[in-house]
Parts: C-alpha cells; structure tokens; sequence
C-alpha cells in the first residue's frame, strides 16, 4: 500500500512538473547555467553498442553511473543523478571512483553494485542514462532483471568500459561531455590537462632515473591476482611514458591473470607493486600473513603503493593519480 | 592374537599409512614445481628463502588445516549417520554450517567485523546456537528429541537461516564478498591463528564422539533395546548431538562449508570396518582427513590456470563415488 501511494504521489508530482514545464516553455532549462546552457539541440550520439542516439535537444536530466558521472563532472558536465559506487565510508568520505561528484547537487539512484531504484529514477523524468559497457551487450552498473524498465524510461548511452590509453578514455569522455553542453574549451579544463600532461611526464622522468619494474596486482586471500598493463588503458599511458611494467607470462586478453599463492614468487623482479585501492586496505593484515606475499621484495621494502582501479576517466582524477605516483616513483628504490 | 584382529588391525595401519602418504603429496605438490629433496630442505625450521615460504609457509599450513578438518568432517559425518540413523545424514542437516554463516554474516553486515581470528568466533558460536536451537526444536512438547524431528528441524533452520544470509548478503557488495567465504570451503591462508582457537573444541569433540562409541552401537539396536541395555537415550544423544556440533562448527569456521565429506566418508569406513562404530568413527576420521587432503592438492594442479577450492574439489569427487556406493547396495547407517 505504501509503495502505490509513492507511485501515485509520483505521478502527480510528475504531472504536476510536466504542465510546469510546458507553462514556461522550457525556460527552467535557460535559467541552469550547470547544466549546459549552450548547446540545445539536436543531441546525436553513436555509442558503444552501436546504437544511434538522437534526441530533438540536448538531454539535460542526465543519470549516470557514478565513475562515468565524476568524469563528466570534471569536464564540465554536472549530470542531475548518478548511480553506482557512492556508499560513503565511515568518515562520511565517498570512495575516489567517485570523483569530485557532489552529491549535495545529484540525486542518488543506488549507492553500491547492483543498486537500482527505477521509482525514484523516474521520478526525474530522466532524458539519458549513461554507462560503461565492458561487454558490448550491457550497460555496466545497471542491473540486468531492471534493464528493460529503466531502458524504457530514457534512452541508454554506452561509453567503452576499456580503452588503450588514458588519454583516450579522457577524450571520449570529453567529448561526451562537450555533446551534452559543457564548455570544453574552459580554463579549468585546460589547466587539468596540461597538469596532466606534466604529471605524465614526472612519472616517465622517474622512471628513467631509477629504472623501476612495476606490476599491478590485485591479492586476495585465495589467489593472486596480477594485471596486465597492456589491458588497461592506465597501464599503457604509463608504459608510453616510459614506465617498465610486468606482464604475466602467457597473456590471455584479460585484465586479470588468476595465480596460485605459490606462483607469487614468480613476482619477485617488481621494485613496486601497485594494488587495488578498492580492496587492499580491508585485506592487508590477512596479506601480511601470506608467506610468499609478505616476502616479496616490494612488499618488504614498502614500495606497495595504490592503484585507483575504476578512477573516472578525467583530467583532474588521473593528473592527481600519475602525480601521486611519481611522487612514489621518486623515493622507491630499485631493489635485487 | 586372533586372525579377525589381526585384520581389523591391519585395516587402520593401511589406512594410516595411505594418510601419511597423502601428507607427503601434498607437501611435494604444487603450482610450483619443487623437487622432493628441496622440499625437504625447505621443511627444516632454519631454511628461508621461496622455497620455505611455500613449503613450509603454504603448503604446511594447508596440509595441517585439511588434516584437521578433515577429522573433524569426517568424525562428525559418522556421528551424525549413526545418530539420526539416516545413511543421507549430513553434518550441514543440524544447521550447522547454516548457523556458522549467519553469524558471521550478521557480525560483518551490522557490527563491521572483519577481522579473520574474531569470524572464526563468531562462526563457532553461530554453530552452536544452531544446533541448540534444532535440539530444542526437535525436542518441543511431550516426546523426546527423535532423529526424524531432528533433522527436520535442522533442515527448517537451514532454510530460514539462508534466506536470512542472503537478504543481508544482498544489501551491499561488501557484505557479499564476506559470504562468499561461506558459500565455498577453502583450506588456503586460513592461518594458524583460526586453526588455534578451533583446535581445542575439535579434541573435546574428538574424545566425546570415541567415548559415545559404544553408546552408538547400543543406540543401532533401536530406543527400546539401547535402554534395556542400560543406556540413558536421552542424555547420550544430547553428548553425541554436543559432539557433532563441536567437530562440524569447528570445522566449518575454520575452512568453510566442505560438503561430500561428511556424506561419502562414513559408507567407505563402514565397507571396510563393518558396522561396530568403536571402529567405524574413527577409521571415518582417518579417511576423512586423508580425502580432504587429497582433494586439496589434486585442486593445485588440476586445473590450467588458477587452483579449484577443495570445497569444490570434494564436491566433484565425492558425488559420484556417493552415486556409486547408493547404487551398489543398500545403505546401511549405523
């Protein structure tokens, strides 16, 4: 009984916005600047699943998910919903896949995977729906039972989960951005990519001084997982800035190669480790007690620094990551 | 000595040495490729280096936790077969395993617990509030607690404790990488530290169900009999009951819900021991240990890329050997 009584105030109050909206013609749009005020239309987008997607105008109740959200945010587009990692953490702290989202101006669909609350998404009256697509079938963080009622409400814009390098992750999502109305050619935006650019930079500087081997890694208490850079698009701009990063042997395509614990020390030419912020901290005390974790050598030395795995693919996110990095890179020591 | 003895002995020494057999495979096998004489080196408390991680740090750790559990598992299948007199009994039909999960579960979703030595607590004492709980329901109003109600008891507690686990495991992503611990045994990394804490109870465990033996045996005969011998049915299925739940919940917070076990074991002693249970327990305990065991080194190597957990590994070995033993003859429980 509750949840038809929200329905029926839903539909009201979406009514009630619709004859407000027609009553104005659409000057509320006008008064935002956030939200694009530039660019109003035709909106024409062909995405990763090869879909077309035209709009009559440029959509400006945007929902996505969040790491792709973030990214937008940064290059000048504020998007009115997001869903996806935005669980805050003890310290009230939402997690850096997040972004400089501010929650305060974004309607929260869900806050973790698999989190989807469709009444409340509609409800915005949403005009696109944002996502990755890993798969080129599905829409990342959009839950598969929910994906044809959400799907029916707005329009579904694919971006590429995967890329080759970060510079062209950044880009598309810039020019996602710039489609939908944000200012491209800001200050801000220009200042974040040539932070970016230097940040790159001082990450191949020190690696040339102190030829430094570097893995990604992803440990958890059954296996270990160890990333193939040339897999990731992080992984490729760094090695193109002159980084030396381990591959595991026989590649298989994937991002990640499962190991047995005893194949650990297989490892032991990386200087330094990078793992995966998003589980690392929970699962470093049961790490240290795993033999042929805990002595490796870059474990031993401390060089085991932070890999912001699904980061949001902008220039300020990223020039912060690389930066942090060579700052890193600088004091780790080449080690064996 | 009398030639029966003579092979009833020779039956447990075998079945020792295959044990210690076994022990030795799993400390020579692996994903890396170790020779036996470096193993062996590696082995001596002095040594350091790769080799000594893994052997001694990896492999040691492993072998000793699937040894223990798999007395444990195996000592409390049998147990549970005879009490019930069901040859389908399961430790996991107490509730066991079901009570294990939902306590951990719980104590991560609402109480941020994560750290390993306090789940394995946690995991314990969910264990035992399980099986009280089925004991009490299995027990309720006049009659006594008899294997049938038990088990459906146990089996109704399971299915409301599993709901329960996934509508908590299903609030977030954390709280669901938590249970997934649950859903498949693993002897890999469990650490000395959770052994250490389960250890105690599993030699209680141990000692009750050799000393209740007899009183199984006794049981075999039927309620009536068992209490013209003299037994006091009541107080000796709630000893056994204690027993099971000691070794299952031990087990289980220590290496994770392990199926087929606990199952397949118990039909195997009984082939080889007949049916007095002074033997049949513990020859379950040997076998048990030396499958799970196995199970988990055949789990390294089986596969091309990343090793199988042994809850899987038993599984797979344990279904069709439990198909084979259901189709050859009548299963006899106790």
């Amino acid at each position: 009984m509750n949840s038809r009584l929200t329905r029926l105030a839903g539909a009201a109050m979406a009514l009630t916005v619709s004859l407000a909206l027609t009553a104005c013609g659409g000057s509320d749009d006008s008064a935002e600047p956030a939200a694009g005020a530039t660019a109003s239309g035709p909106f024409e987008y062909k995405d990763a699943l090869g879909k077309d997607i035209k709009l009559d105008k440029t959509p400006t109740t945007v929902v996505a998910q969040s790491s792709v959200a973030a990214a937008l945010w940064d290059a000048g587009f504020q998007v009115k919903g997001a869903y996806g990692e935005l669980k805050p953490d003890a310290a009230g702290k939402l997690s850096y896949q997040a972004g400089s989202l501010d929650l305060s101006k974004v309607t929260v669909i869900g806050s973790t995977y698999g989190e989807f609350d469709t009444e409340k998404y509609a409800l915005m009256n949403p005009q696109l729906l944002v996502d990755y697509t890993f798969d080129n079938k599905a829409l990342w963080y959009v839950p598969a039972a929910q994906s044809e009622k959400i799907l029916s409400l707005a329009p579904g814009l694919a971006v590429p989960g995967n890329y080759k390098t970060t510079d062209e992750a950044i880009t598309t999502m810039v020019d996602l951005a710039g489609k939908l109305g944000a200012d491209t050619k800001s200050a801000a935006l220009t200042t974040a990519k040539t932070d970016y650019e230097t940040a790159l930079t001082a990450v191949g500087e020190a690696a040339k001084t102190s030829g430094l081997k570097v893995a990604i890694m992803s440990p958890g208490a059954d296996s270990l997982y160890v990333a193939d850079p040339v897999q990731l698009p992080e992984g490729n701009s760094l090695k193109n800035a002159g980084l030396d990063m381990i591959s595991p042997e026989n590649p298989k395509k994937e991002v990640f190669a499962q190991f047995s614990w005893e194949k650990a020390t297989d490892f032991k030419g990386a200087d330094v480790i990078l793992v995966d912020a998003r589980t690392y901290d929970a699962a470093k005390a049961d790490l240290a007690k795993v033999p042929t974790w805990a002595n490796l050598p870059a474990v031993k030395a401390g060089q085991v620094y932070p890999w912001y795995a699904a980061a949001p693919y902008s220039y300020q996110a990223y020039s912060k990551i690389y930066s942090e990095l060579a700052g890193q890179l600088k004091t780790a020591k080449k080690l064996g | 000595m009398q030639p029966q003895t003579i092979r009833r002995l020779g039956v447990f020494v075998v079945a020792v040495a295959v044990l210690g057999v076994v022990v030795v495979l799993s400390l020579m096998i692996g994903r890396q490729a170790i020779s036996p004489g470096d193993v062996l080196r590696a082995l001596a408390p002095s040594a350091h280096g790769d080799n000594a991680d893994i052997v001694r740090g990896l492999r040691l750790e492993r072998t000793v936790i699937g040894l223990v559990a798999g007395l444990a598992l195996g000592g409390a299948g049998a147990l549970m077969q005879a009490l019930t007199r069901n040859p389908l009994a399961d430790p996991g039909l107490l509730g066991v395993n079901a009570g294990a999960a939902a306590a951990v579960v719980t104590g991560f979703a609402f109480f941020g617990i994560s750290n390993g030595f306090a789940q394995t607590g946690l995991g314990l004492a969910g264990a035992a509030v399980a099986s009280v709980v089925v004991y009490l329901l299995g027990s309720g109003s006049r009659s006594a607690a008899t294997p049938a109600r038990l088990a459906l008891a146990g089996t109704a507690l399971t299915a409301v404790l599993f709901s329960y686990i996934n509508a908590v495991a299903m609030r977030d992503q954390a709280s669901f990488d938590q249970l997934r611990f649950w859903v498949v045994g693993s002897v890999v990394n469990r650490g000395y530290d959770r052994l250490l804490i389960a250890l105690p109870l599993i030699v209680i465990g141990i000692i009750l169900a050799l000393l209740m033996t007899p009183a199984l045996n006794a049981l075999a005969l039927g309620e009536e009999s068992a209490h013209a011998l003299g037994l006091s049915v009541g107080r000796a299925r709630v000893a056994i009951a204690v027993a099971i739940t000691l070794l299952c919940g031990a087990a289980t917070a220590v290496a994770g819900p392990i199926v087929f076990v606990g199952l397949t074991v118990p039909h195997v002693a009984r082939i080889l021991c007949g049916a007095d249970q002074r033997r049949v327990i513990p020859m379950s305990m040997l076998l048990a240990a030396g499958f799970l065991v196995l199970s988990d080194t055949l789990g390294r190597v089986v596969s091309g890329g990343a090793e199988v957990q042994v809850g899987i590994v038993t599984a797979v070995l344990g279904a069709p050997v439990f198909i084979a033993l259901v189709r050859r003859r009548t299963l006899v429980a106790a």
